[in-house]
């Protein structure tokens, strides 16, 4: 990212970084801004808002073309805290904004008509904290059943019997108020709402639409979440840094080394551990045949979701090679808890390098296959091309990343710009990206990350040298108080991870930004005026995980 | 048309007819019967979260499960025979599994897949809040596959176990 | 003929096509299964009898016994006619079709004619079947199938004109007849094309299967059967795409001609090819969108088909007459 390593170490103090930024976040109401050592924290400029200031101060971050990551909501006890983070592009810093409310009136001004995609984040906020966003337009449970009356995240909260209510499957009024919403403005008499999901085969998992149509024309859509939310941050808070590994592998199934290796940099970012050499080369080659494996699944299911099957399956058969090596490194198919901090678990097999080298030949082979047969042929063109174009100031607003951002023609990848992982700069490779912003556009960027994944991959395979692969980590792992943020590259996005810890071997907080989340949000902007055919062929190439954004 | 928000259907009009022992028993017929279900498992399309991906490999090149009659997967519950719950069900999700259910066709079988189905597996911890101890408080289920997640081979034997069942007429599933 | 020569005659027949109806689309079934399979790298249904050919019966018996399902809020009657009607054209169909020189239920002097109009009576079922239901699934399934039988039925019509202006008969054994030299498929290229994509655009199949497309629609018009009238549902598709080939062959492969081997193996020989070039283009392609269907069909099936008209009645018809 923005400040050049060797610039930052010798620096204690870093007053001095961005001061026009801070001058201007201060002009707009922000009290105590202070600058961050990017290094350990993560963040570069922390300011404090009040309630009112709030808007303001964003909208000076709108102006400088910030994104909004995430918010976090904390139990600060006794009142609340919402951190909302921000990243500006390649070159500007990370910035984090506090707004505190006590805990009776638990009321903050919504983010909205700033930024668009603070929408849904502000509702997980209502659910987990019970912190009331003034002006929302339709504050809601999104995570969390519309029945229960509970706020997880609170410190005071301590689990809730597990009790199903009879009828719950009604949609609540609201929600059809805000699907109706969208569509008003064309008149259209002849409309009804079609829901999709939970159950439905093109969902990827249990998401549900509802859709406001007419004919077959979409006039909007709100999506409902949490059909598979599992309290992993709850969790989090309950378990030892140790213990939490396995829950990182269960968030995006498809790619868990690029879960754990994001969960890993974190605890060392906090700790100052420092993984071994080969240990760093073994992360990219396992994260790189992650991230190989999680496309193809990709490609198969959303040309399933085109209607052509075949491809599913020879998908799944290259993905299955990729398997059997993790299964042979790691001990498992898909739950590998792999690499931990200060390296990854244990070494690999011996014949590890020639059985990757001779996949990535086949590899090669195959892409160029699929490039033909797939991306080629005209019934996908037609499907794709011009279909759900996201604008890159729309992916900007919501935080879009990763393939589905490159596809808009914002050239950012976490790999390259931020300084996570020395290796990625070593090895010669390049970050694709399109100026379409549509299915297309996305689809291409996707397959041409493939093919530079088997170059990474070829390249690591060639740095692998003996050595250890875990550096002396403490038996009892504490991480000192404090606030840390890191971010990965993930095959879908960036992977955030915003820790507040007590110096305790347990998390105070433990917040993880998925990527799904933000680009699954302007699903409900991509909508209005496509088909029914459409929304599929749209949320196929964003390529969401359900139980990721569900948490 | 825009009254009716609910696109899957209402209650079902055959579930009470279940419990009617029949009045002529044809044995040989039974026997048929039972075969052919046994070989033809239709399973309904339905993954909430890790374990589908691994229903999903058991179901391609690899692994196959059409050889033994059980690939043929449906999308709509009224022509499935086989519900494989393959993932953490939690509390919003539980109402729409047991419709499901009750949409599907009798005879029809369970599978649990996965520990999370079997028992809420790794986030039925302290401060649970949000995921059923197991499918089994909701739908009655057959055979359970443990494993987080299981390999696919484990459901493939899985799939092998409940045809054998369905052959010895020994399930949950009363025959219609 | 006495009056029991004529009943014999009726019940045989009739056995004979509902027996081949059964067993045929039972046989494509597993046919479509192998065949996906072997394009997908995989073994499909070895278990259940030798190479899995028993699979099929498996289904359709277990399907026999199932439950059979009344949505509460369904239209009643209609629901339970849909599938009958949809099944209806089946055996009419295939009553309808020789197999070879006298070989066949009954070859009408208006054969093309009869084949092209009962063929649509199915969509009548599946109209039937998606209004009834109360899904809306079903709806927009039974909706998009409508669109496309209609507006695909028009150059369908116009490439089978072709034909039958060549052969100047619209009995089919008299078309066969007159392919005895030459398959119309040489004569006829652009009409045969035609004929086969709306053909495959009418029996809903892939990349023209809207009404039924899984990953949009669920199960689309038969989203709400269950046990047997699914099965009629899924009898009725296979026994048309066995009638699609039937008529390509008859009309542009020049249907049981061939040296050799015998007339009815020449006629079962080049359905079946046709049959597994349907299956094979289903494994292969994805689906279209429904707007983009209908440009198809408007925009190029449409005037190439009234082009390829004008131009055979200039060029054969001109000559000869
Ligand atoms: S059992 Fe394990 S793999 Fe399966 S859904 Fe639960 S957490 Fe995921």
């Amino acid at each position: 990212m923005p400040l050049e390593p060797e610039a930052v170490e010798p620096v204690a103090e870093q007053k001095a970084v961005y001061p026009e930024l801070i001058e201007r976040l201060r002009k707009a109401g922000a009290t105590e801004v202070s600058s961050l050592d990017y290094s350990k924290s993560g963040m570069d400029v922390d300011a404090q808002v009040t309630p009112q200031s709030l808007c303001a101060v964003a909208s000076i971050l709108k102006h400088g073309h910030f994104s909004l990551e995430t918010l976090v909501g904390v139990d600060r006890q006794p009142e609340f805290e919402v951190l909302y983070l921000f990243k500006a592009d390649n070159e500007g810093p990370r910035v984090k904004l506090r707004a505190k409310t006590d805990r009776e009136t638990a009321t903050l001004p919504t983010l909205t008509n700033v930024y668009g995609g603070a929408d849904w984040y502000e509702r997980e906020v209502f659910d987990m904290f019970g912190v009331n966003f003034i002006d929302h337009p339709h504050l809601r449970p999104l995570l969390l059943p519309h029945f229960t009356k509970f706020h997880p995240l609170r410190k005071d909260f301590h689990g809730a019997p597990i009790v199903i209510p009879e009828d719950t499957v009604e949609i609540p009024e609201l929600d059809v108020q805000a699907a109706t919403k969208l569509g008003q403005s064309t008149g259209l008499r002849s409309d009804f709402f079609l829901n999709m999901g939970p159950q439905h085969p093109s969902t990827h998992g249990v998401l549900r639409i509802l859709l406001h149509v007419e004919g077959e024309t979409i006039l909007g859509g709100r999506c409902h979440l949490g059909y598979s939310h599992r309290g992993t941050e709850k969790l989090a808070e309950k378990k030892q840094y140790v213990q939490f590994l396995p829950y990182t592998d269960r968030m995006d199934y498809l790619s868990p080394l690029n879960y754990n290796w994001g969960f890993a940099r974190l605890l060392e970012t906090a700790t100052g551990i420092e993984s071994t050499p080969r240990a760093e080369v073994l992360r990219v080659i396992m994260c790189e045949l992650s991230r190989i494996a999680s496309h193809l699944v990709w490609l198969g299911t959303y040309l399933l979701d085109l209607g052509a099957i075949t491809p599913f399956l020879y998908c799944f058969e290259d993905r299955e090679r990729i398997l059997t090596i993790f299964e042979r490194a790691t001990g498992q198919r898909m739950t590998t808890s792999y690499i931990v901090a200060g390296g990854v678990r244990n070494d690999v097999y011996s014949t590890f390098s020639l059985e990757i080298s001779e996949l990535m030949r086949d590899m090669r082979k195959r892409l160029v296959e699929y490039d033909k047969l797939v991306i080629g042929n005209e019934i996908f063109l037609m499907r794709t091309d011009k279909v759900g174009i996201i604008s890159p100031e729309l992916a900007i607003e919501y935080g879009v990343s990763g393939p589905c951002l490159r596809g808009s023609g914002v050239d950012y990848d976490a790999r390259r710009d931020e300084p996570y992982c020395e290796l990625y700069k070593e090895l010669e490779w390049k970050v694709p990206f399109e100026t379409g912003g549509d299915c297309l556009s996305r689809s291409r960027v996707r397959m041409a990350e493939l093919e530079q994944s088997v170059n990474l991959v070829e390249q690591a395979l060639l740095k692998l040298e003996d050595g250890p692969v875990r550096s002396k980590v403490p038996k009892i792992f504490k991480v000192p108080a404090g606030e840390y943020y890191s971010v990965t590259e993930g095959p879908r996005g960036i992977i955030g991870w915003y820790l507040i810890a007590d110096g305790s071997q347990i998390p105070y907080r433990l917040k993880v930004r998925v990527p799904s989340f933000a680009n699954l949000q302007t699903v409900e902007q991509l909508m209005p005026g496509t088909r029914v055919a459409d929304v599929v062929s749209i949320l196929g190439s964003l390529d969401v995980i359900i139980p990721e954004i569900d948490r | 048309m825009s009254e009716s928000l609910q696109s899957t259907s209402h209650e079902e009009a055959g579930a009470d007819t279940d419990h009617i022992p029949p009045i002529v028993q044809f044995l040989p017929l039974q026997k048929a019967l039972d075969l052919a279900r046994a070989n033809s498992l239709w399973p309904l399309t339905f993954g909430i979260a890790c374990c589908a991906i691994e229903m999903m490999a058991a179901s391609a090149s690899r692994y196959d499960a059409d050889r033994f009659g059980a690939g043929v997967f449906r999308n709509s519950p009224r022509q499935a025979d086989l519900m494989i719950v393959a993932g953490t069900v939690n509390l919003k999700m539980a109402p729409i599994i047991k419709r499901l259910y009750d949409q599907m066709p009798s005879p029809k079988w369970v599978i649990a897949l996965g520990s999370c189905a079997i028992c809420g597996g790794p986030f039925d911890q302290d401060d649970n809040y949000a995921v059923l101890q197991g499918v089994e408080k909701i739908v009655p289920v057959d055979i359970f596959v443990p494993g987080c997640p299981p390999r696919p081979e484990a459901l493939l034997h899985a799939i092998l176990e409940l045809q054998e069942r369905i052959k010895s007429g020994s399930t949950n599933a009363t025959r219609a | 003929m006495s009056i029991f020569d004529i009943l014999l005659r009726i019940v045989l027949a009739f056995t004979a096509v509902i027996t081949f109806v059964t067993l045929n689309a039972l046989f494509l079934v597993w046919l479509e299964r192998k065949v996906s399979a072997v394009i997908q790298n995989r073994m499909g249904p070895t278990e259940v009898g030798p190479f899995g050919l028993l699979q099929t019966f498996a289904d359709a018996l277990k399907l026999l016994g199932k439950e059979m399902i009344t949505p509460k809020s369904v239209d009643q009657y209609v629901f339970l006619l849909a599938p009958i009607i949809a099944f209806l054209p089946a055996p009419l169909l295939i009553a309808a079709i020789p197999i070879a020189e006298g070989v066949g239920v009954s070859d009408l002097n208006v054969g093309a004619l009869y084949l092209l109009a009962i063929s649509n009576i199915a969509l009548l079922g599946i109209l039937m079947a998606g209004w009834s239901s109360n899904n809306k699934y079903s709806l927009l399934g039974a909706l998009r199938a409508v669109a496309q039988n209609i507006s695909y039925e028009i150059p369908m019509l116009l490439a089978v004109l072709a034909v039958v202006l060549m052969a100047g008969s619209l009995k089919l054994s008299e078309i066969v007849k007159a392919q005895e030299t030459i398959p119309y498929i040489l004569l006829q290229p652009v009409a045969f094309l035609i004929y086969f994509i709306c053909s495959i655009a009418e029996s809903n199949r892939t990349p023209f299967d809207l009404p039924e497309a899984e990953s949009e629609l669920v199960a689309g018009y038969h989203t709400e059967f269950t046990g047997m009238r699914f099965a009629l549902f899924f009898l009725a598709e296979y026994t048309q795409v066995f009638v699609l080939a039937a008529i390509v062959t008859l009309f542009f492969l020049g249907g049981w001609n061939g040296p050799l081997l015998h007339p009815i193996v020449w006629f079962m020989l080049k359905t079946y090819l046709v049959v597994f070039v349907v299956m094979w283009l289903r494994w292969t392609y994805p689906r279209l969108r429904s707007d983009q269907l209908m440009n198809f069909n408007w925009r190029v099936l449409l005037p190439l088909a009234i082009v390829n008209l004008l131009v055979s009645t200039v060029l054969f018809r001109g000559t000869v007459g």
